[in-house]
Protein backbone atom coordinates (compact mmCIF):
# COMPACT_ATOMS: atom_id res chain seq x y z
CA UNK A 1 0.00 0.00 0.00
CA UNK A 2 1.25 3.53 -0.76
CA UNK A 3 1.70 6.21 2.13
CA UNK A 4 0.34 8.37 -0.84
CA UNK A 5 -3.21 9.97 0.29
CA UNK A 6 -4.51 8.77 -3.45
CA UNK A 7 -8.57 8.81 -3.94
CA UNK A 8 -10.55 7.65 -6.76
CA UNK A 9 -11.56 10.88 -9.15
CA UNK A 10 -13.23 11.10 -12.39
CA UNK A 11 -11.20 9.51 -15.16
CA UNK A 12 -12.17 13.12 -16.75
CA UNK A 13 -10.76 14.71 -13.56
CA UNK A 14 -7.70 12.97 -13.62
CA UNK A 15 -7.04 13.67 -17.27
CA UNK A 16 -7.51 17.13 -16.80
CA UNK A 17 -4.87 16.91 -14.12
CA UNK A 18 -2.58 14.73 -15.55
CA UNK A 19 -2.14 17.24 -18.14
CA UNK A 20 -1.12 19.71 -16.02
CA UNK A 21 1.16 17.95 -13.98
CA UNK A 22 2.62 17.21 -17.64
CA UNK A 23 2.70 21.02 -18.57
CA UNK A 24 4.31 22.26 -14.62
CA UNK A 25 6.90 19.63 -15.43
CA UNK A 26 8.36 20.51 -18.58
CA UNK A 27 8.25 24.56 -17.77
CA UNK A 28 10.34 23.61 -14.31
CA UNK A 29 11.93 21.42 -15.88
CA UNK A 30 12.85 24.08 -18.74
CA UNK A 31 13.21 26.64 -16.22
CA UNK A 32 15.64 24.79 -14.19
CA UNK A 33 17.94 23.74 -17.43
CA UNK A 34 18.02 26.68 -19.26
CA UNK A 35 18.25 29.44 -16.00
CA UNK A 36 21.62 30.56 -16.50
CA UNK A 37 20.26 31.70 -20.30
CA UNK A 38 17.27 33.28 -19.21
CA UNK A 39 18.92 35.22 -16.83
CA UNK A 40 21.72 36.01 -18.69
CA UNK A 41 20.34 39.45 -21.49
CA UNK A 42 23.10 39.27 -23.35
CA UNK A 43 23.31 35.49 -24.23
CA UNK A 44 22.31 35.05 -28.03
CA UNK A 45 19.68 32.67 -27.00
CA UNK A 46 18.63 34.46 -24.76
CA UNK A 47 15.53 35.89 -26.33
CA UNK A 48 13.89 33.10 -27.80
CA UNK A 49 14.50 31.31 -24.46
CA UNK A 50 12.66 33.42 -22.66
CA UNK A 51 9.82 33.34 -25.38
CA UNK A 52 9.58 28.97 -24.73
CA UNK A 53 9.59 29.33 -21.41
CA UNK A 54 6.69 32.11 -21.95
CA UNK A 55 4.59 29.65 -24.27
CA UNK A 56 5.31 26.97 -21.19
CA UNK A 57 3.97 29.29 -18.31
CA UNK A 58 0.78 30.20 -20.57
CA UNK A 59 0.66 26.32 -21.51
CA UNK A 60 0.14 25.68 -17.63
CA UNK A 61 -2.39 27.83 -17.32
CA UNK A 62 -4.54 27.11 -20.03
CA UNK A 63 -4.45 23.50 -18.45
CA UNK A 64 -5.21 24.96 -15.27
CA UNK A 65 -8.09 27.19 -16.54
CA UNK A 66 -9.67 24.53 -18.61
CA UNK A 67 -10.30 22.64 -15.17
CA UNK A 68 -11.45 25.63 -13.15
CA UNK A 69 -14.09 26.65 -16.82
CA UNK A 70 -15.28 23.03 -16.11
CA UNK A 71 -16.29 24.04 -12.43
CA UNK A 72 -17.34 27.16 -12.67
CA UNK A 73 -14.68 28.96 -10.97
CA UNK A 74 -12.98 31.85 -11.72
CA UNK A 75 -10.36 31.58 -14.14
CA UNK A 76 -6.59 32.28 -13.81
CA UNK A 77 -5.69 35.57 -15.09
CA UNK A 78 -3.14 35.71 -18.44
CA UNK A 79 -0.87 38.38 -17.71
CA UNK A 80 1.54 39.80 -19.92
CA UNK B 1 22.29 10.66 18.80
CA UNK B 2 20.05 8.24 17.89
CA UNK B 3 18.68 8.87 13.86
CA UNK B 4 14.73 8.01 13.55
CA UNK B 5 14.17 5.56 11.74
CA UNK B 6 12.01 6.48 8.52
CA UNK B 7 10.04 4.05 6.58
CA UNK B 8 11.16 3.64 3.12
CA UNK B 9 7.67 4.67 0.74
CA UNK B 10 5.74 2.19 -1.08
CA UNK B 11 5.13 4.51 -3.94
CA UNK B 12 7.66 5.52 -6.75
CA UNK B 13 6.43 8.58 -7.53
CA UNK B 14 6.75 9.58 -3.28
CA UNK B 15 10.34 8.49 -3.69
CA UNK B 16 11.24 10.66 -6.05
CA UNK B 17 9.78 13.54 -4.67
CA UNK B 18 11.48 12.85 -1.24
CA UNK B 19 15.14 12.37 -3.46
CA UNK B 20 14.06 15.44 -5.31
CA UNK B 21 13.81 17.62 -1.71
CA UNK B 22 17.15 15.92 -0.23
CA UNK B 23 19.38 16.20 -3.43
CA UNK B 24 18.78 20.32 -3.12
CA UNK B 25 20.65 20.50 0.00
CA UNK B 26 23.12 17.51 0.30
CA UNK B 27 24.32 18.14 -3.40
CA UNK B 28 24.59 22.08 -2.50
CA UNK B 29 21.81 22.84 -5.37
CA UNK B 30 19.47 25.57 -6.08
CA UNK B 31 18.73 23.97 -9.64
CA UNK B 32 17.06 20.41 -8.80
CA UNK B 33 14.38 19.23 -11.25
CA UNK B 34 12.26 16.25 -11.74
CA UNK B 35 12.00 14.59 -14.86
CA UNK B 36 8.20 13.89 -15.67
CA UNK B 37 5.95 11.81 -14.69
CA UNK B 38 6.38 8.28 -13.46
CA UNK B 39 8.56 5.97 -16.79
CA UNK B 40 8.89 9.23 -17.81
CA UNK B 41 13.07 9.53 -16.47
CA UNK B 42 14.70 10.59 -19.50
CA UNK B 43 18.11 8.32 -20.15
CA UNK B 44 17.71 6.63 -16.22
CA UNK B 45 17.77 10.00 -14.97
CA UNK B 46 14.45 10.99 -12.59
CA UNK B 47 16.06 13.94 -11.25
CA UNK B 48 18.57 16.18 -12.35
CA UNK B 49 20.23 18.48 -10.38
CA UNK B 50 22.37 21.52 -11.50
CA UNK B 51 25.94 21.57 -9.12
CA UNK B 52 28.84 24.20 -9.28
CA UNK B 53 31.03 20.70 -10.10
CA UNK B 54 28.42 20.12 -13.10
CA UNK B 55 25.58 18.28 -14.27
CA UNK B 56 24.31 15.33 -11.22
CA UNK B 57 21.48 12.63 -12.25
CA UNK B 58 20.10 10.65 -10.35
CA UNK B 59 17.98 7.37 -10.80
CA UNK B 60 15.15 6.37 -8.23
CA UNK B 61 14.47 2.77 -7.57
CA UNK B 62 11.91 1.42 -5.47
CA UNK B 63 12.78 -2.27 -4.36
CA UNK B 64 13.99 -4.21 -1.40
CA UNK B 65 17.22 -5.60 -2.76
CA UNK B 66 19.51 -3.62 -5.51
CA UNK B 67 21.43 -5.95 -8.05
CA UNK B 68 24.79 -4.48 -9.57
CA UNK B 69 23.43 -5.56 -13.28
CA UNK B 70 20.60 -3.16 -12.69
CA UNK B 71 23.12 -0.61 -11.47
CA UNK B 72 25.45 -1.17 -14.76
CA UNK B 73 22.00 -0.82 -16.89
CA UNK B 74 20.45 2.28 -15.47
CA UNK B 75 24.51 3.72 -16.01
CA UNK B 76 24.63 3.00 -19.88
CA UNK B 77 20.94 4.49 -20.09
CA UNK B 78 22.63 7.71 -18.37
CA UNK B 79 25.42 7.94 -21.04
CA UNK B 80 22.85 9.21 -23.43
CA UNK B 81 21.49 11.94 -21.08
CA UNK B 82 21.55 15.47 -21.87
CA UNK B 83 23.14 17.24 -20.66
CA UNK B 84 26.23 15.39 -20.17
CA UNK B 85 26.62 14.22 -16.59
CA UNK B 86 29.70 14.30 -14.31
CA UNK B 87 27.88 12.28 -11.56
CA UNK B 88 24.93 9.60 -11.41
CA UNK B 89 23.57 8.49 -8.25
CA UNK B 90 21.38 5.20 -8.10
CA UNK B 91 18.78 6.47 -4.87
CA UNK B 92 17.17 3.23 -3.58
CA UNK B 93 14.82 1.99 -0.93
CA UNK B 94 17.05 -1.43 -0.56
CA UNK B 95 19.41 -1.04 2.72
CA UNK B 96 22.69 -0.24 2.73
CA UNK B 97 25.29 -3.04 1.37
CA UNK B 98 28.77 -2.80 1.53
CA UNK B 99 29.27 -5.24 -1.18
CA UNK B 100 27.14 -3.39 -3.61
CA UNK B 101 28.65 -0.36 -2.66
CA UNK B 102 32.43 -1.49 -3.83
CA UNK B 103 31.36 -3.30 -7.03
CA UNK B 104 29.41 0.31 -7.94
CA UNK B 105 32.63 2.05 -7.57
CA UNK B 106 34.36 -0.37 -9.98
CA UNK B 107 31.92 0.77 -12.71
CA UNK B 108 33.61 2.15 -15.57
CA UNK B 109 31.44 5.27 -16.84
CA UNK B 110 32.62 8.96 -17.83
CA UNK B 111 30.82 10.17 -14.65
CA UNK B 112 31.09 8.95 -11.28
CA UNK B 113 28.84 6.72 -9.92
CA UNK B 114 27.13 6.67 -6.52
CA UNK B 115 24.88 4.86 -4.50
CA UNK B 116 22.16 6.30 -2.17
CA UNK B 117 20.66 3.50 -0.12
CA UNK B 118 17.76 3.78 2.08
CA UNK B 119 20.27 4.32 5.22
CA UNK B 120 21.81 7.22 3.36
CA UNK B 121 18.49 8.63 2.70
CA UNK B 122 17.29 8.53 6.50
CA UNK B 123 20.03 10.15 7.54
CA UNK B 124 19.79 13.06 5.20
CA UNK B 125 15.91 12.84 6.33
CA UNK B 126 17.25 13.55 9.67
CA UNK B 127 19.50 16.10 9.54
CA UNK B 128 16.52 18.30 7.11
CA UNK B 129 14.01 18.20 9.33
CA UNK B 130 11.71 19.59 7.23
CA UNK B 131 11.71 17.41 4.68
CA UNK B 132 12.16 14.56 7.22
CA UNK B 133 8.63 16.01 9.24
CA UNK B 134 6.68 16.49 5.98
CA UNK B 135 7.25 13.13 5.40
CA UNK B 136 6.72 11.62 8.53
CA UNK B 137 3.20 13.58 8.79
CA UNK B 138 2.12 12.14 5.89
CA UNK B 139 2.79 8.79 7.14
CA UNK B 140 1.00 9.22 10.41
CA UNK B 141 -2.05 11.87 10.22
CA UNK B 142 -2.75 11.14 6.50
CA UNK B 143 -4.53 13.95 4.28
CA UNK B 144 -7.73 15.33 3.58
CA UNK B 145 -10.03 13.89 1.12
CA UNK B 146 -12.00 16.80 -0.65
CA UNK B 147 -14.52 16.87 -3.81
CA UNK B 148 -13.45 17.44 -7.50
CA UNK B 149 -14.35 21.37 -7.17
CA UNK B 150 -12.80 21.61 -3.74
CA UNK B 151 -9.80 20.14 -5.48
CA UNK B 152 -10.05 22.41 -8.13
CA UNK B 153 -10.23 25.52 -6.00
CA UNK B 154 -6.89 24.32 -4.43
CA UNK B 155 -5.02 23.97 -7.38
CA UNK B 156 -6.32 27.32 -8.23
CA UNK B 157 -4.58 28.76 -5.16
CA UNK B 158 -1.79 27.00 -5.58
CA UNK B 159 -0.98 28.50 -9.11
CA UNK B 160 -2.32 31.86 -8.09
CA UNK B 161 1.24 33.32 -7.27
CA UNK B 162 2.56 36.56 -9.49
CA UNK B 163 5.81 34.02 -9.96
CA UNK B 164 3.09 32.30 -12.43
CA UNK B 165 0.88 34.74 -13.55
CA UNK B 166 3.06 37.15 -14.72
CA UNK B 167 5.71 36.77 -17.51
CA UNK B 168 9.37 36.24 -16.19
CA UNK B 169 12.04 38.63 -16.91
CA UNK B 170 14.57 38.73 -14.08
CA UNK B 171 17.04 36.40 -12.00
CA UNK B 172 14.64 36.93 -8.98
CA UNK B 173 11.48 36.07 -10.98
CA UNK B 174 12.59 32.76 -12.41
CA UNK B 175 14.15 31.75 -9.42
CA UNK B 176 10.42 32.24 -7.86
CA UNK B 177 8.99 30.86 -10.92
CA UNK B 178 11.03 27.50 -10.35
CA UNK B 179 9.73 27.54 -6.01
CA UNK B 180 6.52 27.99 -7.16
CA UNK B 181 6.39 25.31 -9.54
CA UNK B 182 7.89 23.10 -7.29
CA UNK B 183 5.46 23.55 -4.83
CA UNK B 184 2.73 23.15 -7.56
CA UNK B 185 3.84 20.08 -8.22
CA UNK B 186 4.22 19.30 -4.64
CA UNK B 187 0.28 19.24 -4.34
CA UNK B 188 -0.56 17.95 -7.75
CA UNK B 189 1.78 14.67 -6.91
CA UNK B 190 1.48 14.20 -2.89
CA UNK B 191 -1.01 16.38 -1.99
CA UNK B 192 0.76 18.92 0.02
CA UNK B 193 -0.49 22.82 -0.41
CA UNK B 194 2.30 25.35 0.83
CA UNK B 195 1.82 28.32 0.96
CA UNK B 196 4.37 30.85 -0.72
CA UNK B 197 6.20 30.88 2.60
CA UNK B 198 6.88 26.83 2.28
CA UNK B 199 4.43 26.32 5.23
CA UNK B 200 2.10 23.49 4.90
CA UNK B 201 -1.13 24.44 4.52
CA UNK B 202 -2.87 21.26 4.26
CA UNK B 203 -2.85 18.05 2.60
CA UNK B 204 -4.96 16.54 0.40
CA UNK B 205 -5.99 13.32 -1.40
CA UNK B 206 -4.74 13.04 -4.69
CA UNK B 207 -6.09 11.03 -7.82
CA UNK B 208 -4.02 8.45 -8.86
CA UNK B 209 -3.09 9.87 -12.28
Amino acid sequence: MSGLPYRRYSDDYADALAKVVDRVGKLDSYTGRNLPVLIDAAHPEHQRVINEAEKRRIAVLDAANAILDDWDLPLLPLRP
Amino acid sequence: MALIAFPPPKDPEEFERIVEQIAGPVLRSQQVNLNGRRGQAQHGVDVGVTTDAGEVGIQCKLTGTLKIGTVREEVEKAKGYVPKLTHFIVATTAPRDAVLQAEVRKVQAPFKVSLWSWDEINSHLNRLPGVGLEYVQHVLVGSKEVSERQHALHLREALDRPALLYRAHAERAFVAQIKALKDTSAFLRTGLLYTPERRVREWFAIPSL
